[in-house]
């Protein structure tokens, strides 16, 4: 149960980074999401898929989140999330997309941002991104779509 | 819904391996001979491989000490409680053989205070009981409050 919560606390920060766009109210939310974990932890050690059930949580706790403060944006984050992917960055052409991405991402409706984080950013097949949000298999396919077009037609020059 | 919308719709699914055979045959056919669709498809391509090398975030060893921390006042709580009252007992059990051997006691009195204490093992018994009897039945036990 140690080593679930472990990688829980690692991919869940992650999630809830982009999603929040702000690191202390992340670890607000993955402390929340992992002490239900916690509490659960028989539930969750017999879940089919215990990454998912994780990612349920911490994905309603991001929403209460995004609910409860509606208007504050997401960019703090995006500040420093930018300073560590230029450093590797040689490509300027590269630079510039990924800069663009960020930035647009961060604007991007939470409906659609989840979708790209829980699939390009963390791999989540759509099987289990449809478990987490429990959702129909086809729906993930369409809303992701809609997703990643949504950000094309805003990305446009950069890509 | 005119060719390429149809195909269109489905680039998302190409791109990651999600559809079914058959579709993923017409897209490929699709692709083959239509340079508008082709170059939506290298977009979201793009788009994808643009996320994928985004930087995964970290906490500071403060944040993760806090998120990791729910285990471990858990866990020091429930050791916490059985601790406490392991103490406890010990204390009580040595008080009670203490008044129990000591013979200038009055016998009778050593009575009286014995029936006090099982009326009050009795009743704290029975409170333990019921406790026990409704976090058993409780339904939402599992749900989180
Ligand atoms: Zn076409």
């Amino acid at each position: 149960m140690t080593t679930l919560m472990e990688t829980f606390q690692r991919q869940g920060f992650v999630f809830a980074v982009y999603m929040l766009g702000n690191a202390d109210d992340a670890a607000d939310a993955v402390q929340d999401g992992l002490s239900a974990a916690w509490n659960h932890r028989d539930v969750v050690r017999s879940a089919h898929d215990p990454t998912a059930w994780f990612f349920r949580v911490l994905r309603n706790k991001c929403v209460d989140r995004l609910r409860e403060r509606s208007k504050r944006r997401t960019e703090e984050l995006f500040d420093a999330a930018d300073q560590r992917a230029s450093d590797g960055e040689s490509d300027a052409a590269r630079r510039e997309l990924a800069e663009a991405l960020r930035v647009e991402l961060s604007k991007l409706d939470p409906v659609h941002r989840e979708m790209l984080v829980l699939r390009d950013v963390q791999g989540m097949s759509y099987a289990q991104i449809a478990d987490v949000l429990s959702i129909p298999a086809g729906t993930v396919m369409s809303r992701l779509h809609r997703a990643r077009m949504t950000l094309r037609d805003r990305l446009k020059g950069a890509l | 819904m005119s060719a390429c919308e149809h195909i269109e719709a489905l680039l998302s699914g190409y791109l990651d391996g999600e559809l079914t055979q058959q579709d993923r045959q017409r897209v490929d056919v699709h692709l083959d001979d239509c340079a508008s669709c082709r170059q939506a498809f290298e977009q979201l391509q793009r788009i994808q491989s643009g996320l994928g090398s985004m930087p995964h975030p970290e906490p500071t060893e403060q944040q993760r000490s806090r998120m990791m921390g729910v285990m471990l006042t858990k866990t020091s709580r429930g050791v916490g409680w059985l601790l406490a009252i392991g103490g406890a007992a010990l204390l009580i059990g040595m008080g009670v053989y203490e008044f129990v051997t000591d013979e200038s006691i009055n016998l009778w009195v050593k009575i009286g205070n014995g029936a006090v204490a099982v009326a009050a093992l009795l009743i704290g018994g029975s409170v333990l009981v019921e406790r026990l009897r409704d976090r058993k039945t409780d339904r939402y036990k599992d749900v989180e409050r």
